[in-house]
């Protein structure tokens, strides 16, 4: 049976594999050319390695890579897993089979492992083996290594598992729906805790950059899995028999907690399964009777339509994830070195005012788009209505901009005007940081618009995920350029012309000696001519930041008009 | 004479090499109730969503009254509304917002909006519902909710496909009335089913498509005289023919034969 679902699954992947447009096609070969090309990259650095290795630094950097390994499977796995498990659409046909439940797990089990997991085990053990052929290592390296680099990842996916089906127990009925959003943010905060665990237990002491290794990279407990199999490496490594014991552990350890997960099976996945179908169900008020009934523009009443669908699914909340890290790594840093903080209060004002406007800026660029991108994909089953309204393409794209816009300015600009009380700005740095900011961050939004109605994608169990693979890379590479190119007239203001000579040094060939070049005589001209030069430059930078926007708009309105297709892929992917 | 509420001519839509519709021409007066009939496949939404600007025609012209589709579209928009065969709404608004959102793209006043909405939601026994989220209604309530906001901006033709599918039989009959209703005060409605049935007591005049041709115009009575084998066939696949029902005695057969 098991063999009979596996085919199935393959000829389905052969089949969508065919039926794919070529730009799907092309970003999983692009995807897959990274690996490869990841994988060339390790093989080098590996062959390039000393012969000679310090067995401890070895075991540190082995032990490293599985947790990194684990992280990466249980950060991306745990969302896959439960996709897998009780987001494919193909379930509800499935149990009305007569397969066994612990067949159809398997076949998933198997499905996940053929994925990330399977990835990671390739660009483990090949570089692995890379190494110990270059280093000339004892022979029991080699199984050693082919058991580990398995069995880590295997004890990942089982891991994802065991935290899927519990919590599929623990969240009540009507939640069900947002338990993607809680796999992610429960695997976001495990893999970060993982990481501070080491960071936690062991104070580096002062001056510890030149105590390698255990400064740089504090050591691993002995008892975490990571360590088993980093201590089994280094031991057969020596040709030291003692491997056996970790290795064997890290194998049992991992079919165990396997073939326990599927133990669980019955009771987790099909009931796990039949709570959140049940969930779907429940009649969902949305308290606004008694409220007067209003009629809006339609560009406004666009807008609004957007924010009631984010208000109201948690699973759209998962883009604000990296604002939340972002936090979370802030409030780490504040903690731990106050002293840097107060150091950086007694900062110059248009030092600070500087760093923190970058920061925004990096925020915006690397933010505005993916929503404002996924404002479009989330049309999706419903693009259908847009074109039936009298709408015009232009009209959309407005409605969805000005609220994807305004969802991270707000939060944005409260930060920034934040770190001004704390760091003591003049008056006229606020105004100056929220104009910057008003005027640049708007065309990004446009460009995710656009973005979106070019390369949408809505899968509805992985609701942050709504761009293909290029666009989204494209939507990327462009808001950098864009910010940087506004940042060139910003600067010429701000710069003081004095500072020309500085360029000068650097001038000369190349793309940055070429830019220092340029920049010195720019501000050799503003030496001469000041006003000309500031009054250049604020329409430069007037002409880009509503310029751009402008475009993007009206392309976006083009490309809507035209109809947009969301792909919808199956929630396997 | 005044224009037609709805004019197609020689419309034609191709998928890669396969013909979904060919050199389709309809034409359809002010306050006709139109039935579209034919069985599954054979080119009803195509042709639908080439109408209401869903679906660029590969060939051919389309206007709602004398307005060209494709070339003024938002105008031609103005004057209809669809009901698609799976209406897939916000479901993330309540009934009441998707009310309201649908007023503000047609400019609707909200107290005319809002009476309208009443009026219909009544009609469909919509109205203690209309708090909730759409997502949690079932698939009838989800199409009462699209035709609820279709009305709402008074169309001067309405689109239906395939409309009665998810109805229970007294929405379905609320539905063949309204429609009626629509019809006698001037209102075109063009109706797409397959059921034989349906096309033949509420609806003015039937065109019959299958493989993407139109078989056969006209009123019922006009098509029930004409006597042409292929329409034969036609009406024998609507309604299941001799054989067939030979073929399903047989399987019922075999299934009680076994062990
Ligand atoms: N996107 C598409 N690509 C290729 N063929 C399609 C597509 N959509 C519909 N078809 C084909 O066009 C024909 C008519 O479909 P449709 O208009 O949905 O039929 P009906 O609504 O009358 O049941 C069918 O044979 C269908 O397979
Ligand atoms: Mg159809």
């Amino acid at each position: 049976m098991i063999r009979t679902l596996l085919g199935v699954q393959a000829r389905m992947l052969k089949h969508t594999m065919e039926t794919n447009k070529t730009g799907t096609n092309v970003s999983h070969a692009i995807i897959g050319f990274v690996v490869i090309l990841f994988l060339l990259f390790a093989l080098n650095i590996v062959t390039s390695l000393p012969t000679a290795y310090d067995t401890e630094l070895v075991e540190l950097l082995f032990s490293y890579v599985f947790m990194m390994v684990l992280g990466l499977i249980l950060l991306m796995g745990v969302p896959q897993v439960f996709k897998h498990l009780y987001a494919s659409r193909d379930l509800t046909f499935l149990f009305t089979l007569p397969i066994k439940v612990s067949h159809i797990f398997w076949v998933k089990y198997i499905q996940s492992f053929l994925n990330i997991p399977a990835a990671l085990f390739i660009v483990t053990f090949l570089p692995g083996l890379a190494y110990g052929l270059h280093a000339g290592v004892h022979g029991f390296f080699y199984p050693a290594l082919l058991v580990v680099t398995l069995a880590i990842p295997a004890l990942g996916v089982a891991a994802a598992y065991f935290i899927n089906m519990g919590l599929v127990h623990i969240i009540p009925a009507k939640r069900a729906n947002e338990l993607m959003t809680v796999m992610s943010a429960v695997s976001g905060v495990l893999v970060y805790g993982m990481f501070q665990l080491p960071n936690l237990l062991t104070e580096p002491g002062p001056g510890s950059e030149t105590a390698l290794p255990t400064g740089l990279l504090p050591e691993m407990p002995a008892w975490l899995p990571m360590s088993w199999g980093a201590s089994a490496l280094t031991s057969a490594m020596a040709g030291d028999v003692s491997f056996l014991l970790p290795t064997v552990g890290l194998a049992v350890a991992a079919a165990g907690l396997s073939f326990a997960a599927s133990a669980l099976v019955e009771k987790g996945f099909r009931s796990g399964w039949i709570q959140l179908n049940e969930g779907k169900n429940k009649k969902k008020k949305a308290g606004e009777k008694g409220r007067r009934f209003k009629v809006g523009s339609p560009v406004a009443e666009i807008g609004w339509k957007e924010w009631r669908y984010m208000k109201r699914d948690i699973r759209e909340w998962l883009i604000f994830m990296p604002f939340v890290f972002l936090f979370i790594f802030m409030g780490f840093g504040y903690t731990a070195g106050s002293s840097s903080v107060a150091a950086f209060r007694e900062l110059d004002p248009v030092l600070s005012w500087t760093a923190v406007q970058a920061a925004a800026l990096f925020i915006y660029a690397f933010f505005n788009g993916s929503l404002s991108a996924s404002f479009v994909a989330r049309e999706a089953g419903s693009t259908w209505m847009l074109h039936v309204l009298p709408l015009t393409g232009v009209q959309i794209a407005c409605g969805k901009l000005w609220m994807s816009w305004l969802i991270p300015f707000l939060p944005v600009s409260v930060l920034q005007m934040t770190a001004g009380i704390l760091l003591g700005w003049p008056v006229s740095f606020f105004l100056l940081g929220l104009v910057l900011s008003a005027l640049i961050s708007p065309a990004l939004s446009a460009l995710g618009i656009w973005t979106g109605a070019i390369g949408g994608k809505y899968n509805p169990s992985n609701p942050q995920n709504r761009l293909q693979f290029a666009p989204s890379l494209l939507m990327l590479v462009l808001s950098y350029v864009y910010v940087l190119l506004t940042l060139i007239p910003v600067l010429l203001v701000v710069v003081p012309a004095e500072s020309a000579g500085l360029f000068e040094k650097v001038a000369g060939g190349g793309i940055i000696g070429g830019s220092a070049s340029a920049a010195a005589s720019l501000l050799q001209l503003k030496l001469t001519n000041s006003a000309l030069v500031t009054a250049g430059s604020i329409l430069v930078f007037l002409f880009l930041t509503i310029g751009t926007c402008v475009a993007f708009l009206y392309l976006a309105g083009r490309r809507i008009e035209q109809g947009i297709q969301v792909s919808m892929p199956d929630s396997k992917e | 004479m005044a224009e037609p509420a709805v004019m197609l001519d020689g419309i034609s839509k191709q998928y890669g090499s396969f013909l979904a519709a060919d050199n389709i021409s309809i034409t359809v007066p002010k306050g006709e109730l139109f039935g579209f009939l034919g069985p599954n496949g054979a080119g009803k939404t195509t042709t639908i969503k080439m109408m209401t600007g869903l679906l660029e025609p590969t060939d051919g012209t389309i206007e709602i009254g004398g307005v060209d589709m494709w070339k003024h579209p938002l105008q031609a928009k103005k004057k209809i509304a669809y009901v698609p065969d799976h209406p897939t709404l916000y479901e993330k608004l309540t009934g009441w917002e998707y009310v309201r959102f649908i007023a503000s793209v047609f400019g609707i006043p909200a107290r005319q909006a809002e009476e309208k909405a009443v009026r219909l939601f009544d009609l469909f026994s919509l109205g203690s519902r209309a708090d909730e989220l759409i997502e949690g209604y079932s698939h009838g309530m989800k199409q009462k909710m699209a035709l609820t906001g279709a009305l709402l901006h008074d169309p001067d033709v309405i689109f239906l496909d395939e409309p009665t599918v998810g109805l229970d039989p007294k929405s379905a009959k609320t539905l063949k009335d309204l429609l009626r209703q629509l019809c006698d005060d001037g209102t075109t409605v063009f109706v797409s089913t397959h059921i034989l049935e349906i096309a033949q007591e509420m609806c003015d005049r039937i065109g019959i498509i299958r493989d993407g041709k139109i078989a056969a115009l006209g009123t019922m009575e006009e098509l029930r005289g004409e006597s042409s084998a292929s329409l034969e066939d036609i009406f024998l696949e609507l309604t299941g023919d001799e054989e067939q029902q030979e073929l399903i005695r047989e399987l019922a057969g075999g299934r009680s034969d076994a062990p």
